[in-house]
């Protein structure tokens, strides 16, 4: 989910506007319009979230074959989130 | 407000969502029974779609289907696959990796008779719906339009059986004009190469 969130907000910053979760053949991706027009004209987004290890290269290609051979035809969107280890620190001061 | 805004539409998303949630967590039954109650949703909202918002009711068409198929209710999903190329909310190719998905993972229930025996309702909404399909062939869009909302209201009288039964006799059909394509072209098809052994291949 939280790649979802991440490239919900990317898209958002490019000017699109998520408006469905959808299931096809392959899966379930998200359909997004362009800010302002009407929900006919639907763009998919194809999201992946990957760990640490692994190429994002590869798996944008390996979604944008899925975008292309998926029940849904017309344009669309890959985006993937590669997580790396976060480190927090926190400490309290008396 | 668009169809994507519709609360059941919504209530789909969410239902489904949970579902996912349970098929993580192994529950898988309880998953089935979640998507199919998001599948009915979105196909009731997709039923509603006006014609005006083609791309709309092919993308909701589609999501109604693979929620069924995760519902692992194939005899309505693949009835819904043929029902939604009738009422031309889709077409073939939009839907042929699910309708593949469906025919290699439906087993047909024993309790299914022989093809060809349709009870009232199903022959009755099998006959409208080729008469529809027929008249989209001939391109008489009038015509077809008038029996669109007649083949809608009759979808929404079929049982379980009826559709089974349905999706039975799609597949019988099928699998026979795989035949006439053998006889036609003198070749068999690869599973009887694999049923009948290596040599017929050869």
């Amino acid at each position: 989910m939280g790649a979802y969130a991440v490239a919900i907000a990317t898209v958002h910053d490019h000017g699109f506007e998520v408006r469905k979760r959808i299931f096809h053949g392959s899966g379930a991706d998200l359909v997004m319009v362009r800010r302002g027009e009407p929900d006919g004209n639907i763009v998919r987004l194809e999201v992946s979230g990957i760990a640490d290890a692994g190429s994002v290269g590869a798996r944008v290609k390996g979604k944008l074959d899925q975008l292309e051979r998926g029940d849904l035809k017309g344009p669309g969107f890959a985006v993937v989130v590669r997580f790396k280890a976060a480190e927090i620190r926190a400490s309290a001061h008396e | 407000m668009s169809s994507f805004d519709d609360p059941r539409s919504r209530e789909s998303e969410e239902t489904a969502f949970d579902a996912e949630r349970l098929e993580r967590a192994g529950k898988l039954e309880e998953a089935r029974a979640l998507c199919a109650r998001a599948a009915l949703l979105e196909e009731v909202v997709t039923a509603d779609v006006p014609p005006s918002q083609p791309r709309i009711k092919m993308v909701l068409a589609t999501s109604s289907i693979a929620l069924w198929v995760r519902a692992a209710k194939f005899e309505r999903a693949l009835a819904l696959v043929r029902h939604y190329i009738a009422i031309g909310a889709a077409t073939e190719e939009d839907l042929a990796e699910l309708a593949e998905q469906i025919r290699s993972r439906w087993v047909v229930p024993t309790e299914i008779g022989a093809p060809g025996q349709l009870d009232e309702m199903a022959q009755t909404y099998w006959d409208a719906r080729e008469d529809v399909e027929w008249k989209r062939t001939r391109g008489g869009d009038d015509a077809t339009q008038q029996g669109l909302s007649g083949l809608e209201q009759l979808w929404r009288k079929l049982s379980d059986k009826d559709l089974a039964a349905i999706s039975f006799e799609l597949m019988s059909i099928d699998a026979s004009l795989d035949r006439t394509g053998e006889f036609l072209f003198e070749e068999p098809l690869p599973q009887d190469v694999a049923d009948m052994g290596p040599r017929t291949g050869r």
